[in-house]
This record gives C-alpha cells, structure tokens and sequence, in this order.
C-alpha cells in the first residue's frame, strides 16, 4: 500500500492536544478529513527542494520605528 | 435578466456623481433610493448584516448641504457604499461575522472606512461575510448567508458575500471586499460585477480585521470598471499604521478609463487555467476564451506562457492562511471555540496542527512564485485566466470543503501580490454569471484598469441585471 502520509487518529489526537485545541472525540472524528486536505498541501510543498539558499528568513538589524 | 433602466440605485458612481456634482441629483434622494431598494429586496438576499439608515441619511444631508454650498469633494461625494462586516467602523458594531465578535464596537475607522468618508461617500451598513472572512455559507454563525441575485438558490461566493450581492442587485453603488485566496473576485465573478484585488500594499490593512496578515487585501467592488477605479482612488495610498504599506505615489487612476489596448502583451497560462480538469467548468474556460478572443480583435497580442510555480501556489496559500489565522485567533479559540461557527472552528484548528516548518517551506515557495511570476511578465503585461473553476454553486448540497479542494485561479495572486481584477465576460446557459480574470504587474493597477474598461465596453456585460 503506497505511503499517503496519513496520520492514524491517535497521532491526531495528539497533535490536538500538544497544540492545546482541547477537542472532543467527535470535533477529531470531524476535522480529521479535512485536516488531510490541508496535510497533502504541506507534504506536497515539502517535495520541492530549494536547497540552501535564504528565500524568506530576513531579519533586519535597524530598529523598529518606535 | 434584463438590461439596465434608469432606475437611481442603478446608476453608476460615475453617472451619479456627474449628476449631484451638477446638481440634478440629491445624495438624499440617492440614498433613499438605496434604502428602498434594500427594504425591497433583502428579505430575500441577505447582503446587510446592520442597515445604518438613519446616520446615512444624515450623512447625505449633510453632503447635500456641501455640494450646494459649492465645497463638492469629488466622485465619491454623496455616493451610498456599504462595507464587508471586517471594516472598522467608530462607534459602529463590527463583528467579521460571528458570535466571537458579536458586540465588538470599534473606537476608530479603519484607514480605508475613513478615506471613503473624507472623499464624501454615504455609509449605508455592514455587509453580510463569511465568518472571519474563510469557509463558506455557514448557518452555524448568527447571521444569514447572503444569496445570489442572479438565482437565490447559489451562493455568492466569498468571503465578501454580501459586498457581490449588494452591489449586483442595487442596493448600493459600491462596497469593499476583503480578500487572501480570492474573497473580492470570486464573488465579484459569481455575481456578475467588477473586483478588484490591488497590489499588496497599494490599500491600508489597518483596521480590517486579520485572516492571512502576509496575504490581506482590501479592494472595491463595483458594477463597473470606472467605478472600481474611483473607490481605488480613494481608498488607495500610504498609511504609516499598516507596516506593509506601500509609500509608492498613487496615480490617477480615472486617467486609466480609456479604450485602448493596441499592441498590449497578454499571456494565457493554458497549463494551469485553461486545460482540461475535472474540477473546472468547461462553459466557464469556453466564455472566457471567448473573451479573450474580444480582446485580440480589440487589438492585444495573445501569447501562451508557462509558469512552474502555479502548480503549488495554491497549497502554499492555504498553509500560510490558516498558519497565520491561528496565531491571530489562537487566544479565542482556545478560551471560547463554541462562539465560532463550524467551518470557520475547524479551519483555524488546522492552522495549530502545521508546523514551523510547513510554515515556512510554504514561504519559501511563495518567494519561488514571485520569481517565476517576475519572469513571465517580463514578456508580457497582463495575464488573462477565468476568475473562477466553477459558477456559482447551489445551497443545495454544497460542500464546504469545496473550497479546499483542486485548483484556485484566484490564490496565485495573493501569494504573489499581483494586483488582478475580476469582470463580468458572459453566463452560463442557467443564468450563471462567469468573470474574466485580469493580472498586472505590481501597481500597475491603472494598466489593469484600462485593460479591463476596454474590454467591459466593447462586450456590455456590466448593462445586465439580476432578476431579484
């Protein structure tokens, strides 16, 4: 069976709590599809690799205005 | 459908400030025209969440008594216009749709509610949206979920859903949309009017309550391409409270509404927009070609391009939106999840489950995008797309997670920040309005704007009205 990356429900329920969502049973049973749509997204924007290169992470050293 | 009539709340910006600037219109009987046609018809629609018919009718009094006395401030002046439930408003109730916001009173306007006063328009009410400005038609939130003039059993579109069906149907000349994937032009699309998303930066986000801070655009909708180009004008410009915004000058963009697009450049990335897809209407890519056709006779030079970034924009938009809403949101959807509706509850869930690093591998490919997009309109002005995959859906069955799912046509430009604009190119053979997608190059919002008022007056689709 190819590897769809799907989490099982305990993960998700796990993930749940570690982000402090504090869901019932049937909000995971609920959210759990659509969270694969959402998951398949970053899994696909993790195929594409960009190597090195510093493409976002900008910090600039000037104060803020105040 | 019929063609247009002379009936006030049909009018344009444009024809309605020609007549009160010479007089022969009031802003107050404008305005009353507007309040009767949405006392008539909005039972029905459901486009206002808060009517404000008393202060505007103060308001237009009190415009009436300026222009008379000869202090005539300039299109907008004496113009009804009415704002998605996200805009700021002092002193006036803003919920962004939902029980969470339910009694939020702002004490000041945001920077775009405020120009539009200054230049003179007539605030008429909030507008009905979908909750927070994401999902779709949820009757789990308080309010109503406004319907489609064009047929009340479809949906709008969103998340400016009552911004498409107030403007398409009369009760206003114009309102403001806010959009991160596509909630200006989709509905502008399904309901058969103008939407315009500005450059990134080219309008204030101060005081528009956040979904997406990276991807939040505010921009005009309106039945006509010169009336989007007039609430541009003032809406558009610097603003130091939102740190994004852009200190570039702001053109004149009436200067803009000529016909004339003669050798003009258009690229039609058929891999992504046009080729065959499951999810995507053929009536809706088959109308479109058409108008695309309308455009070479008028005189554009038609080229396909490729860009390999389109195909991951769309994933990129979504992570980064429910990434970003839930760092705003976070507070309360941990301290009262209940007082959101359930799409809206569920989608930000979302965003606490993305890690760091999805976060940012999806800016990262939004950094690629803009490169890419950055390539290709090198070669050419404008790119051409169907606004939408689909017309409008019907409440019947709709599946919420529609919006999810497959291809958007709308997201590419709010990942990339490229200013695009929706306009009415036809229907479906039920009645179904369909929008051509118009894109530029970074504020080139006055190239956009002669593009599309060409072709609107060369095609005509702008004279229909809905049948409500």
């Amino acid at each position: 069976m190819p590897d769809t990356g799907e989490v099982s429900m305990e993960e998700f329920k796990l993930m749940a709590d570690r982000a402090g969502l504090g869901m019932s049973q049937e909000e995971l049973d609920d959210l759990k599809p659509i969270y694969e749509l959402y998951a398949a997204y970053a899994r696909e924007l993790h195929t594409l690799s960009f190597g090195a290169e510093e493409m976002v992470v900008e910090f600039h050293p000037d104060w803020p205005e105040a | 459908m019929s063609t247009s009539d002379t009936q006030l709340h049909y009018l344009s910006i444009r024809q309605a400030g020609e007549l009160i600037q010479r007089g022969e219109l009031s802003p107050v009987e404008l305005t009353r025209a507007c309040l009767d046609r949405i006392q008539a018809t909005d039972d029905r629609l459901h486009s206002f969440i808060l009517l404000l018919a008393d202060e505007a009718l103060a308001q237009a009094r009190t415009a009436e008594a300026e222009i008379l006395r000869g202090a005539y401030r300039g299109q907008m002046h004496g113009i009804p216009f009415a704002l998605k439930d996200l805009y700021d408003t002092a002193g006036i109730r803003t919920t962004s749709g939902s029980q969470v916001d339910i009694d939020r009173v702002p004490t000041e306007d945001a920077t775009t509610t405020a120009r539009l006063k200054a230049a003179g328009g007539i605030l008429l009410g909030k507008l009905a949206m979908h909750e927070f400005a994401l999902g779709g038609p949820d009757w789990t939130t308080p309010f109503e979920p406004a319907c489609n003039p064009w047929n009340l059993n479809h949906i709008t579109g969103g998340s400016s859903s009552g911004s498409g069906s107030s403007v398409a149907s009369g009760q206003c000349l114009g309102a403001l949309g806010s959009c991160t994937g596509g909630s200006i032009r989709g509905p502008a699309s399904l309901c058969g009017i103008v939407g315009l998303k500005p450059t990134y930066g080219r309008v204030s986000r101060y005081g528009v309550v956040t979904l997406s801070w990276s991807q939040d655009h505010a921009g005009p909708m309106t039945r006509t391409v010169e009336d989007t180009a007039y609430m541009l004008q003032a809406i558009a410009g610097h603003d130091p409270r939102d740190p994004t915004s852009s200190q570039a000058p702001v053109p004149d963009y009436s200067r803009s509404l000529r016909e004339d697009i003669r050798g003009v450049r258009i690229g039609l990335p058929r891999h992504y927009f046009f080729d065959e897809d499951p999810g995507v209407s053929p009536e809706v890519v088959a109308k479109v070609d058409q108008a695309v056709s309308v455009l070479e006779e008028l005189g554009a030079h038609v080229e396909e391009v490729t860009i390999p970034s389109l195909d991951h924009v769309r994933a990129a938009n979504s992570v980064i939106m429910v990434s970003e809403a839930f760092a705003y949101h976070e507070p309360n959807l941990k301290s009262r999840p209940q007082e959101f509706g359930e799409i809206v509850r569920g989608r930000f869930r979302i965003g606490g489950l993305m890690s760091a690093s999805d976060y940012l591998q999806a800016q990262r490919v939004r950094t690629w995008a803009r490169r890419d997009f950055a390539r290709v309109m090198k070669t050419v002005d404008f790119l051409v797309t169907p606004t939408m995959t689909q017309p409008a859906a019907a409440f019947e069955g709709y599946d919420p997670t529609f919006t999810v799912r497959g291809k958007s046509f709308t997201a590419p430009f709010n990942v990339t920040g490229l200013p695009a604009i929706s306009i009415p190119c036809g229907f479906t053979e039920n009645g179904l309005p369909i929008g051509m997608q118009i894109a530029g190059k970074p504020f080139d919002e006055p190239g956009v704007i002669q593009a599309a008022y060409t072709y609107q007056q060369a095609a005509g689709w702008h004279e229909l009205r809905p049948p409500v």
